[in-house]
């Protein structure tokens, strides 16, 4: 296929994000071509903005404006429970869900050797920091719940717990407001295995 | 339940074939390279979403066509079910069940299971290891539901693992990282081979008897080899042993023990046949294995599994062939191919469906069945 240079390195460069692949790209790029010099110039000005005035919190490592991001300076918050957790957009879901109340620690990713990455490239150290002033009394893991997240809280759990520190782990099982006979056989065998006295 | 028609589209060298199959024996007769194996593994297509002779769906789409349609309509005692696969070039494959889309190949198989024994199956026996494995591995998947994802779920820890300890030359803290997916690999590991040895115990007394009627008077025992399993405690055993072998195992940069290292011995009259049996011992212990599979899934899931046979007559002696088809005259439903009807009993023929292939199309059926 023939594009003009310009097309050609921007449908490149838009290849290059999650979920775009060749087509979606050249979809966007001829939407890009359309629109006014004003729009493009403010998506082009959005992209700089975010790398150059976004930073990681010194705290928790959330994506923050300023050194300290807001849910490290809310006075509000439950100094005790400190929730750990894969990504910045993690945070995002469980701020969603809107009934916890304490802090949190951004782990910047987990282990997975094929990807190279051990818990010396984790914030795991800066965690460890965090809990010397015997603030917290509970850690709750709350990595993916797949390989990678489970051995990466595994390896937490190991390190906090002779601290004294309670460590616990998110339950996985069925979603809320679904049907049981839609769940997949092994989530709901998860579900059975962490049932609840009532 | 049985398959009752198949219309194919557009499949390898069948451009487009309607079928009427018979429960009981369906026999698919043709000269070498009509498309008799073809029609056979249109069907294994129908029932698993993809082929068992290539990973590669694109090689089953007919040289210049886009798109293969394989339907079929099952009937049981009390419902009808129509179940369809499309398999587009470099596309997702989609599965419809009555009329609803995107359906999963495990709900092809709630339907019902379906037993191949081709030619290649030799392999579980005389071939090496993976063969075997790969074997018990199927096996298990029909009759456990969570066999799949324990299995996925080991082979992903196993290559995490592995990566890691390419790694750990020269860096002394992956040392520590290493015992973290030590405990996972034990964990998974031991579970696994748990799953695989109760396979291999419930198959046991189903090689018997099969074997018993197929292969007279000779003696079958199938025993799952791992060594972990020696004593009870199959975790404290595995621990001990990557404990003994970690140096090793840094050095070679690969996990040396595990299920992913087993093997499955075979025995005939007490002898070994993976090492020492004929061609047409270890075909007929290949044959016993699948037929004591359907045998197990039958039991299990309570329902029948159709049977599919290519070309397997040609290699057995005139005893073993009617054994074979006396066991297989109480199936629900069986369809094999074969380039020679004096295979088959003659006092059998008015039981048999029978369907002729000729370049590529289902040129006529001459149906004896009364």
């Amino acid at each position: 296929m023939y594009y003009a240079a310009p097309v050609a390195v921007l449908i490149e460069e838009l290849t290059k994000l999650p979920s775009i692949g060749p087509k979606s790209a050249q979809r966007l790029a001829f939407h890009l071509l359309k629109v006014s010099p004003e729009e493009a110039k403010k998506l082009s000005d959005a992209i700089v903005d975010v790398k150059n005035k976004i930073k990681f919190c010194k705290i928790c490592f959330n994506i923050t404006e300023g050194d300290v991001c807001e849910l490290c300076r809310d006075t509000n918050r439950d100094d005790s429970l400190l929730c750990v957790v894969g990504e910045p957009r993690d945070i995002i879901a469980l701020e969603r869900a809107g009934n916890y109340r304490g802090r949190y620690h951004v782990l910047e990713g987990v282990v997975s050797p094929i990807d190279g990455i051990g818990p010396g490239d984790l914030r795991i150290k800066e965690l460890l920091d965090r809990l010397k002033d015997d603030k917290v009394r509970e850690i709750i893991l709350a990595t993916n719940p797949n390989i990678e997240g489970e051995a990466t809280a595994m390896y937490i759990a190991r390190l906090v717990k002779p601290l004294g520190i309670m460590v616990t782990r998110i339950a996985s099982g069925l979603p809320v407001g679904g049907d049981l006979e839609y769940a997949d056989e092994v989530t709901l065998g998860k579900a059975l295995e962490g049932r609840r006295e009532m | 339940m049985y398959l009752q028609t198949l219309d194919i589209l557009n499949f390898r060298n069948h451009k487009k074939s309607s079928l009427n199959f018979s429960s009981g024996i369906n026999l698919i007769i043709g000269k070498n390279g009509q498309g008799k194996t073809n029609l056979l593994e249109a069907i294994y297509v129908l029932f698993n979403g993809k082929s068992y002779k290539s990973s590669l769906n694109n090689v089953l789409i007919t040289l210049g066509e886009e798109t293969t349609v394989v339907k079929g309509s099952l009937v049981g005692e009390e419902k009808k079910e129509d179940i369809g696969v499309m398999l587009k070039i470099n596309e997702q494959k989609n599965i419809k069940i009555n009329g609803m889309q995107n359906q999963r190949v495990k709900d092809l198989r709630n339907i019902v299971n379906i037993v191949l024994f081709s030619p290649e199956d030799l392999k579980i026996v005389k071939g090496g290891p993976g063969g075997r494995r790969d074997f018990i591995d199927e096996v298990g998947e029909q009759i456990n539901y969570k066999y799949n994802h324990l299995k996925w779920k080991f082979l992903r820890i196993l290559k995490q693992r592995n990566n890691l300890l390419r790694q750990v030359i020269g860096k002394r803290w992956k040392k520590e990282e290493l015992e973290l997916w030590d405990d996972k690999l034990v964990l998974v590991g031991s579970k696994f081979i748990g799953a695989r040895n109760e396979v291999v115990e419930k198959l046991k007394p189903y090689c018997h008897k099969i074997n018993l009627k197929i292969n007279s008077k000779k003696n079958l025992k199938i025993n799952y080899l791992n060594n972990l399993l020696n004593n009870g405690d199959v975790e404290g055993e595995f621990y001990r042993k990557i404990k003994e072998l970690k140096n090793y195992e840094i050095e070679r940069g690969n996990t040396l023990v595990g299920p992913h290292r087993d093997d499955v011995g075979l025995y005939l009259n007490g002898v070994d046949v993976r090492l020492y049996g004929s061609q047409g011992e270890q075909r007929v212990v290949s044959l016993c294995l699948k037929m004591a599979e359907l045998e197990l899934i039958k039991e299990e899931k309570k329902k029948t599994p159709i049977l599919l046979m290519d070309d397997v007559m040609s290699e057995l002696d005139e005893e073993m062939r009617d054994n074979l088809l006396s066991f297989i005259l109480n199936l629900k439903q069986s369809i094999i191919t074969t380039t020679n009807l004096s295979y088959f009993n003659q006092e059998y023929m008015d039981r048999i469906n029978l369907i002729e292939v000729y370049g590529g199309s289902v040129k006529e059926r001459m149906c004896l069945k009364t």
